[in-house]
Protein backbone atom coordinates (compact mmCIF):
# COMPACT_ATOMS: atom_id res chain seq x y z
CA UNK A 1 0.00 0.00 0.00
CA UNK A 2 2.88 2.34 0.88
CA UNK A 3 4.59 1.76 -2.45
CA UNK A 4 1.31 2.24 -4.32
CA UNK A 5 1.21 5.63 -2.58
CA UNK A 6 4.77 6.29 -3.72
CA UNK A 7 3.77 5.54 -7.33
CA UNK A 8 0.89 8.02 -6.99
CA UNK A 9 3.27 10.55 -5.41
CA UNK A 10 5.72 10.15 -8.31
CA UNK A 11 2.89 10.83 -10.75
CA UNK A 12 1.88 13.94 -8.80
CA UNK A 13 5.52 15.11 -8.71
CA UNK A 14 5.55 14.77 -12.52
CA UNK A 15 2.44 16.97 -12.77
CA UNK A 16 4.06 19.45 -10.38
CA UNK A 17 7.33 19.60 -12.38
CA UNK A 18 5.34 20.22 -15.57
CA UNK A 19 3.32 23.00 -13.88
CA UNK A 20 6.50 24.66 -12.56
CA UNK A 21 7.98 24.32 -16.07
CA UNK A 22 5.02 26.23 -17.51
CA UNK A 23 5.30 28.96 -14.88
CA UNK A 24 9.10 29.24 -15.06
CA UNK A 25 10.14 28.15 -18.58
CA UNK A 26 13.75 29.29 -18.06
CA UNK A 27 14.27 27.26 -14.89
CA UNK A 28 12.51 23.94 -15.47
CA UNK A 29 11.66 22.14 -18.71
CA UNK A 30 8.08 21.01 -19.27
CA UNK A 31 7.39 17.37 -20.17
CA UNK A 32 6.88 18.41 -23.79
CA UNK A 33 10.25 20.20 -23.99
CA UNK A 34 12.07 17.41 -22.16
CA UNK A 35 10.73 14.77 -24.57
CA UNK A 36 11.52 17.05 -27.54
CA UNK A 37 15.20 16.35 -26.82
CA UNK A 38 14.55 12.62 -27.29
CA UNK A 39 12.34 13.25 -30.33
CA UNK A 40 15.03 15.30 -32.06
CA UNK A 41 16.67 12.02 -33.14
CA UNK A 42 15.12 9.25 -35.25
CA UNK A 43 16.24 6.65 -32.69
CA UNK A 44 14.48 8.59 -29.94
CA UNK A 45 11.25 8.82 -31.93
CA UNK A 46 11.43 5.09 -32.75
CA UNK A 47 11.95 4.26 -29.06
CA UNK A 48 8.94 6.40 -28.05
CA UNK A 49 6.76 4.67 -30.66
CA UNK A 50 7.89 1.24 -29.43
CA UNK A 51 7.16 2.33 -25.85
CA UNK A 52 3.66 3.46 -26.87
CA UNK A 53 2.99 0.12 -28.61
CA UNK A 54 4.34 -1.80 -25.60
CA UNK A 55 2.10 0.15 -23.18
CA UNK A 56 -0.91 -0.59 -25.38
CA UNK A 57 -0.33 -4.34 -25.47
CA UNK A 58 0.79 -4.57 -21.86
CA UNK A 59 -2.18 -2.68 -20.44
CA UNK A 60 -5.06 -3.54 -22.73
CA UNK A 61 -4.27 -6.94 -24.25
CA UNK A 62 -2.23 -8.66 -21.55
CA UNK A 63 -3.41 -7.30 -18.20
CA UNK A 64 -4.23 -9.37 -15.12
CA UNK A 65 -6.54 -8.12 -12.41
CA UNK A 66 -4.88 -8.84 -9.03
CA UNK A 67 -6.72 -11.06 -6.54
CA UNK A 68 -7.10 -9.38 -3.13
CA UNK B 1 -13.28 21.32 -35.65
CA UNK B 2 -16.11 18.94 -36.53
CA UNK B 3 -13.65 16.25 -37.64
CA UNK B 4 -11.84 16.58 -34.28
CA UNK B 5 -15.11 15.95 -32.44
CA UNK B 6 -15.84 12.93 -34.65
CA UNK B 7 -12.32 11.59 -33.99
CA UNK B 8 -12.73 12.02 -30.21
CA UNK B 9 -16.13 10.27 -30.22
CA UNK B 10 -14.73 7.48 -32.40
CA UNK B 11 -11.73 7.01 -30.10
CA UNK B 12 -13.97 7.00 -27.02
CA UNK B 13 -16.15 4.32 -28.61
CA UNK B 14 -13.12 2.32 -29.68
CA UNK B 15 -11.62 2.57 -26.17
CA UNK B 16 -14.91 1.24 -24.75
CA UNK B 17 -14.79 -1.74 -27.15
CA UNK B 18 -11.10 -2.45 -26.33
CA UNK B 19 -11.93 -2.28 -22.60
CA UNK B 20 -14.64 -4.89 -23.09
CA UNK B 21 -12.38 -7.51 -24.72
CA UNK B 22 -11.04 -10.25 -22.48
CA UNK B 23 -7.23 -10.15 -22.03
CA UNK B 24 -4.87 -12.76 -23.51
CA UNK B 25 -7.31 -13.44 -26.39
CA UNK B 26 -6.87 -12.93 -30.12
CA UNK B 27 -9.59 -10.27 -30.19
CA UNK B 28 -7.92 -8.07 -27.56
CA UNK B 29 -4.58 -8.37 -29.39
CA UNK B 30 -6.22 -7.44 -32.71
CA UNK B 31 -8.06 -4.48 -31.14
CA UNK B 32 -4.79 -3.10 -29.76
CA UNK B 33 -2.75 -4.00 -32.86
CA UNK B 34 -5.09 -2.10 -35.22
CA UNK B 35 -4.41 1.45 -33.90
CA UNK B 36 -0.72 0.53 -33.50
CA UNK B 37 -0.44 -0.45 -37.17
CA UNK B 38 -2.45 2.61 -38.31
CA UNK B 39 -0.26 4.91 -36.20
CA UNK B 40 3.09 3.42 -37.24
CA UNK B 41 2.20 3.24 -40.96
CA UNK B 42 0.90 6.86 -40.97
CA UNK B 43 3.93 8.08 -39.02
CA UNK B 44 6.41 6.34 -41.32
CA UNK B 45 4.57 7.53 -44.46
CA UNK B 46 4.85 11.12 -43.23
CA UNK B 47 8.60 10.68 -42.92
CA UNK B 48 8.71 10.51 -39.13
CA UNK B 49 11.40 7.84 -39.23
CA UNK B 50 13.08 8.84 -42.48
CA UNK B 51 16.71 9.98 -42.47
CA UNK B 52 15.96 12.24 -45.46
CA UNK B 53 13.79 14.59 -43.40
CA UNK B 54 16.24 16.50 -41.23
CA UNK B 55 13.59 19.24 -40.76
CA UNK B 56 11.74 16.88 -38.39
CA UNK B 57 14.85 16.74 -36.21
CA UNK B 58 15.21 20.52 -36.51
CA UNK B 59 11.59 21.04 -35.46
CA UNK B 60 12.16 19.14 -32.23
CA UNK B 61 15.53 20.81 -31.66
CA UNK B 62 13.82 24.21 -31.99
CA UNK B 63 11.22 23.06 -29.50
CA UNK B 64 13.89 21.94 -27.04
CA UNK B 65 15.89 25.17 -27.46
CA UNK B 66 16.99 26.63 -24.15
CA UNK B 67 16.66 23.29 -22.41
CA UNK B 68 19.71 22.60 -20.26
CA UNK B 69 20.78 19.61 -18.22
CA UNK B 70 19.81 21.57 -15.12
CA UNK B 71 16.30 22.28 -16.41
CA UNK B 72 15.66 18.59 -17.18
CA UNK B 73 17.29 17.42 -13.91
CA UNK B 74 13.90 17.10 -12.11
CA UNK B 75 12.68 14.77 -14.90
CA UNK B 76 15.89 12.71 -14.73
CA UNK B 77 15.50 12.42 -10.94
CA UNK B 78 11.85 11.38 -11.31
CA UNK B 79 12.70 8.81 -13.98
CA UNK B 80 15.56 7.43 -11.86
CA UNK B 81 13.23 7.05 -8.85
CA UNK B 82 10.61 5.28 -11.00
CA UNK B 83 13.19 2.93 -12.55
CA UNK B 84 14.63 2.12 -9.10
CA UNK B 85 11.17 1.35 -7.68
CA UNK B 86 10.25 -0.76 -10.71
CA UNK B 87 13.55 -2.68 -10.47
CA UNK B 88 12.99 -3.44 -6.76
CA UNK B 89 9.43 -4.56 -7.54
CA UNK B 90 10.63 -6.84 -10.32
CA UNK B 91 13.41 -8.29 -8.14
CA UNK B 92 10.74 -9.17 -5.56
CA UNK B 93 8.85 -11.18 -8.15
CA UNK B 94 6.84 -8.50 -9.91
CA UNK B 95 3.55 -9.12 -8.12
CA UNK B 96 4.59 -8.37 -4.55
CA UNK B 97 1.82 -6.82 -2.46
CA UNK B 98 4.37 -4.79 -0.47
CA UNK B 99 6.40 -3.44 -3.38
CA UNK B 100 4.19 -3.60 -6.48
CA UNK B 101 5.58 -2.71 -9.89
CA UNK B 102 3.95 0.08 -11.88
CA UNK B 103 2.08 -2.56 -13.92
CA UNK B 104 0.67 -4.23 -10.78
CA UNK B 105 -0.38 -0.84 -9.43
CA UNK B 106 -2.11 0.05 -12.70
CA UNK B 107 -3.76 -3.42 -12.83
CA UNK B 108 -5.98 -2.35 -9.90
CA UNK B 109 -7.35 0.48 -12.06
CA UNK B 110 -7.87 -1.97 -14.94
CA UNK B 111 -10.28 -4.08 -12.87
CA UNK B 112 -13.26 -1.89 -13.82
CA UNK B 113 -14.31 -1.49 -17.46
CA UNK B 114 -14.91 2.28 -17.46
CA UNK B 115 -11.53 2.90 -15.80
CA UNK B 116 -9.88 0.61 -18.35
CA UNK B 117 -11.74 2.51 -21.05
CA UNK B 118 -10.53 5.90 -19.78
CA UNK B 119 -6.95 4.68 -19.60
CA UNK B 120 -7.23 3.26 -23.12
CA UNK B 121 -8.66 6.57 -24.37
CA UNK B 122 -5.67 8.38 -22.81
CA UNK B 123 -3.37 5.95 -24.62
CA UNK B 124 -5.16 6.56 -27.94
CA UNK B 125 -5.02 10.33 -27.36
CA UNK B 126 -1.27 10.16 -26.75
CA UNK B 127 -0.74 8.37 -30.08
CA UNK B 128 -3.27 10.58 -31.86
CA UNK B 129 -1.68 13.76 -30.54
CA UNK B 130 1.79 12.70 -31.71
CA UNK B 131 0.38 11.81 -35.12
CA UNK B 132 -1.57 15.08 -35.43
CA UNK B 133 1.51 17.11 -34.54
CA UNK B 134 3.54 15.25 -37.14
CA UNK B 135 0.75 15.64 -39.73
CA UNK B 136 0.81 19.43 -39.23
CA UNK B 137 4.59 19.44 -39.62
CA UNK B 138 4.26 17.27 -42.75
CA UNK B 139 1.81 19.75 -44.36
CA UNK B 140 3.96 22.77 -43.49
CA UNK B 141 6.88 20.94 -45.10
CA UNK B 142 4.87 20.19 -48.25
CA UNK B 143 3.54 23.74 -48.71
Amino acid sequence: MLVTGIWCALFMVGVLIDTVGRLRPDGVATFDRATAIIESRITGRAILILLWVFVGFHLFARYTVPHS
Amino acid sequence: MKSTHVAVVFMAGYAWVVAGAAPFKTLSCLLVATPCVVFVVAYVRMGGLSVDHSEVNEYFLRKARGTTLLSVAPWIALLTAAVALETIGLLLGGRSADVPTLSTTVDHILAVRWERSLLCLTWLFAGGFALLRHWRLFHVRKS
